[in-house]
């Protein structure tokens, strides 16, 4: 009666030192069993006592029983799990292949992510594009040597888009930048987008340079969007792709659809060599002017980026032509 | 474009160590590419040719990253005697000095020789040399005839038939009528701004020489590189847009020198300007420099940037008119001006400044994120999502200038790509499984082109049919998206139609199963959304049916008239075996369907489940012969 401790000690003893199942179920008989349990022995006393007593243990032998109960349990399923000789767990198992994402997709989606989190909406723009669009509307008259910079494939002159009632020379956008002045026609700022998409360079191709690449174009314009709010976007943008451990400079730089322009680079942790990754600067009044807007009225920023460039630098991809091999055992790599 | 550090040091004796100046340069002015020994690389940006192609400017540029107004003096032009020279259309030229020489001998110096070097030119000889040093030094380019070999007068003027022309380098090259030429009684000299000719070449036996500083027109320069497709160093200046006082500078620099170096003796000089010189002003406001570039800086450090760009500065109540030095012909808004203050002051003293905006309503563009959602589908299935060329040797849209005669059309299709990535991977794997999502370009009637995206799926397998692996991932593709969907058979193609239109195609060729699907119209239905059915609490029955029926009969029509029973108590349908063969009668085949079904009122009886299966043994028996077994 006055051991209900003694017994508790003398229990926990026991299931130690047991090792199989056998051992367990012999103490269970021992202690709670129907007859001449130990327990069951103190629990059926309980009617004899005084009411003082009553009260005193009879709540302290229920517990014990409930204890010991738990005890036992526990240990049952404790030598069950250590039974290792009835299922070999370590077999070679099936199979299973998660197909993979093009690397450019999931850089992509990458850097959308960080732009959407960021409240920029994702648009879209044709890969035929108008001359217009392409050169003219973004500040790059014909004859001029800054078109020189870009290398361009151009659609036969008899074409004509459908749905389209103007004649015009058409051509393989050279970048995502005619995006910026197809939203701004259309929408009424302030506004914020990025638009992915292909674009097309009439070029050797090397290790570096390829026929069509993707880039990534982004346009903030409000009433005061200043220089230093892209530099704030673009440090925030970069360190959550690189890592918060790179370093970034910007440098002078010409496009003539921004003014002023730069460069950005950055030098990754453990390096110095400056990488250049993305080219940028305040929109150019006459490109305002081409989708309609006053520039007196707003100004903003615009910047563009190279998906394969950030691929390669993200994942260590030494040739560009990699990407369009299909070649799966590259493709299956990430 | 490559400099000499040696001639920078000269104009400059304060400029900083080789190493040194390439971080200034960078951080204010241009990207250095490469420097070896005395070379920079430097990238002059295309709008700074005028005032920074030449070692002045980039020594001024120097100077200027080290808060320093470089000191350089010209000397003014004077005219003198008569020389025969006249420009046929100033459109094209604005400005042509020319000066007649006389002198005994010219032999070039170690020091010239040396700077040529460095600029990555080979020397000639003395004149030659002077007129290239010139260049590198001012950035003009310029060129001496021998003035005995000209006949009559030089003429500036566009030629109005096609010519033929052997240049310094003895090559004859043909230029084509409209061709902007120097020209004597004879014929042309030279193709103004590219490159000079054999007839009247200085020679080491020149007495008399023409030296040429002119300003021609961009555009020209630019349409003859074309045309005759010949670059040279001068036609890459002259079409950056060079100014006519550039000209000025050049021919300047180029008499100091020959009279130095060869005591040569000055017989005539013609001046003939056609240009307005004009005075550009622009305003320049404190207040929206600091709020277009976000920066603010004190009144004395902007005015300190002007003065170091010899840019003169009048105050005007508010605002400050800054008057443009004539060789920044690049500067033209008050923004430019930003640009000016916020390189020279450094550009990453910006500091990054969190934009305040309202939160507008964010869009993403349907296309892109159902790309996103069907890529990740089609991975689930363990398809492998590829890029190919947007270009092929199929039928379609047209280029003009076309890469290679394999690339000269824009793909119309995806799948064509794709079964050659299936192809070639079939040398690696035994089963390849691809997809891709992109834009393809048909054309219409009448040479009309739209663009469209495609989702093109490629499945090969060397050892088995493929076909209904391909079926099963667009049955799973379109139950995932929950559209309505149906195939149907139409030679050897599977029609595929959503919302009972058609939307792709797929076929099997060899062991490659391939689908084409018109994403753009997938878009357009597939935004429905799902809603909650209750789950069914009673219990499903399903019941299988074997049947005979003849080879020719199709396991599609007897599914969809299965279908067509239309009780609401099937639930699904599949086919569970599939057997022809020798075992059973030629000419037959063993067809077992599993009919599931439930009630969602109550528990369905086994003499309702009867009633069901004889009203389809009854159909298979009477509208395609079948014998049930």
């Amino acid at each position: 009666m006055k051991d209900l401790n003694k017994i508790e000690q003398e229990v926990i003893k026991s299931l130690d030192k047991s090792l199989k199942e056998g051992d367990v179920l012999e103490i269970k008989n021992y202690y709670l069993g129907r007859k001449s349990g130990v327990i069951t022995y103190l629990l059926k006393s309980i009617k004899d006592l005084s009411d003082g007593d009553k009260k005193k243990f009879a709540p302290q032998i229920q517990s014990l029983k409930e204890k010991t109960e738990k005890m036992i349990e526990n240990k049952l399923k404790e030598l069950s799990m250590s039974d290792i000789s009835f299922k070999d767990l370590t077999l070679p198992n099936k199979k299973i292949r998660h197909g993979s994402l093009h690397p450019l997709t999931i850089v992509e989606r990458k850097i959308v992510d960080i732009f959407t989190a960021m409240n920029f909406s994702v648009v879209d723009g044709p890969e035929i594009e108008s001359e217009w669009y392409n050169f003219d509307a973004l500040n790059i008259p014909e004859f001029h040597p800054a078109r020189e910079m870009w290398d361009t494939f151009w659609i036969k002159k008899d074409y004509k888009k459908k749905d389209s009632k103007k004649r015009e020379n058409f051509l393989m956008r050279t970048h995502t930048s005619p995006v910026q002045v197809r939203f701004m026609e259309k929408h009424k700022p302030p506004f914020q987008i990025i638009a992915p998409g292909r674009v097309f360079r009439y070029e050797a191709t090397d290790a570096s340079h390829e026929v069509n690449f993707h880039q990534i174009e982004g346009l903030m314009i409000g009433e005061s969007i200043s220089m230093a709010n892209f530099k704030y976007i673009v440090e925030n943008f970069l360190k959550k792709f690189f890592g918060d451990d790179i370093t970034f400079r910007m440098r002078p730089s010409y496009f003539p659809f921004t003014e002023p322009s730069v460069e950005i680079d950055i030098k990754l942790p453990n390096s110095d060599k400056w990488l250049e990754v993305m080219g940028a600067g305040m929109v150019h009044r006459n490109v305002l002017k081409s989708a309609g807007l006053n520039h007196e009225e707003w100004q903003g920023f615009a910047f563009g980026l190279g998906v394969e460039r950030f691929a390669m630098l993200y994942y260590g991809i030494p040739d560009i032509r990699l990407f369009y091999a299909g070649d799966l055992r590259f493709n299956r790599q990430f | 474009m490559k400099f000499s550090y040696k001639l920078l040091k000269k104009i400059d004796p304060k400029i900083k160590e080789r190493d040194k100046i390439i971080n200034d340069l960078i951080n204010h002015s241009f990207e250095v590419d490469e420097v070896l020994d005395n070379t920079l690389d430097i990238s002059i940006l295309p709008n700074r040719y005028n005032d920074a192609s030449g070692h002045i400017g980039i020594a001024r540029e120097l100077a200027i990253a080290s808060n320093r107004v470089l000191k350089y003096e010209f000397k003014t032009l004077e005219k003198k005697g008569k020389i025969d020279i006249e420009v046929e259309d100033n459109k094209y030229c604005s400005r042509y000095i020319g000066a007649v020489l006389s002198l005994e001998s010219f032999k070039t110096t170690q020091y010239i020789t040396d700077v040529l070097k460095d600029g990555g030119i080979k020397s000639i000889n003395g004149i030659v040399d002077v007129m290239n040093y010139v260049m590198l030094l001012t950035g003009q380019p310029m060129h001496a005839f021998d003035y005995d070999k000209v006949v009559g007068g030089i003429k500036v003027k566009k030629i109005n038939k096609k010519d033929k022309f052997i240049t310094l380098d003895n090559i004859e090259i043909k230029i084509p009528s409209g061709t902007l030429v120097i020209a004597d009684d004879e014929g042309v000299l030279a193709i103004a701004g590219v490159k000079g000719g054999k007839r009247a070449e200085v020679t080491e036996k020149t007495k008399k020489i023409l030296v040429e500083a002119a300003t021609f027109n961009q555009v020209s320069i630019f349409k003859t590189v074309k045309a005759i497709n010949l670059k040279t160093d001068a036609s890459l200046r002259f079409s950056h847009n060079l100014c006519s006082d550039l000209a000025e500078r050049g021919m300047v620099e180029a008499l100091d020198i020959l009279k130095k170096e060869f005591k040569a003796e000055m017989v005539a000089l013609k001046d003939l300007r056609f240009d307005k010189k004009i005075e550009k002003k622009i305003l320049f406001s404190i207040e929206r420099f600091e709020k277009f570039i976000g920066m603010s800086l004190l009144e004395k450090d902007i005015l300190r940037v002007f003065e170091l760009l010899d840019f003169k500065v009048n105050k005007k109540k508010e605002v400050f008119e800054i008057l443009i030095s004539k060789f920044r012909v690049d500067i033209e808004t008050e923004e430019d001006l930003f640009e000016e203050v916020v390189r020279v002051v450094g550009i990453n003293k910006v500091k990054p400044e969190a934009p305040i905006v309202s939160i507008g309503k964010s869009l993403f563009d349907e296309t892109l994120l159902l790309k996103n959602k069907v890529s990740d589908i089609l991975t689930g299935f363990s398809l492998d999502e590829v890029y190919t060329y947007s270009f092929n040797k199929d039928q379609g849209v047209e280029l003009l200038n076309p890469i290679s005669l394999d690339r000269e059309f824009l793909r119309s299709r995806l799948t064509f790509n794709l079964e050659e990535v299936v192809k070639n991977n079939f040398r690696f794997f035994n089963e390849v499984n691809i997809f891709e999502i992109g834009r393809v370009f048909i054309e219409e009637k009448d040479k009309t082109f739209f663009e469209v995206y495609h989702l093109g799926i490629a499945v090969g397998n060397k050892k088995e049919g493929s076909f209904l692996f391909l079926r099963g991932v667009l049955e799973g593709l379109f139950r995932k998206l929950d559209l309505e969907f149906s195939f149907k058979q139409d030679k050897n193609k599977l029609i595929i139609y959503i919302d009972h239109k058609i939307i792709g195609l797929a076929y099997e060729k060899e062991n490659i199963s391939i689908a084409e699907i018109n994403f753009c119209d997938l878009v357009k239905v597939a935004t429905s959304r799902k809603s909650f059915k209750p789950i069914v609490k009673f219990p499903l029955v399903g019941r299988d049916i074997s049947v005979l029926v003849s080879l020719d009969v199709r396991v599609g029509d007897m599914f969809s008239k299965i279908q067509k029973i239309n009780l609401k108590e099937i639930v699904d349908i599949d086919m569970i075996d599939f057997y022809e063969g020798k075992k059973i009668s030629d000419g037959v085949k063993s067809v077992t369907f599993r009919i599931m079904m439930q009630s969602n009122e109550k528990s369905i009886t086994s003499k309702e489940v009867d009633i069901i299966i004889n009203k389809i043994i009854k159909l298979l028996e009477q509208d395609f012969k079948g014998k049930v077994r």
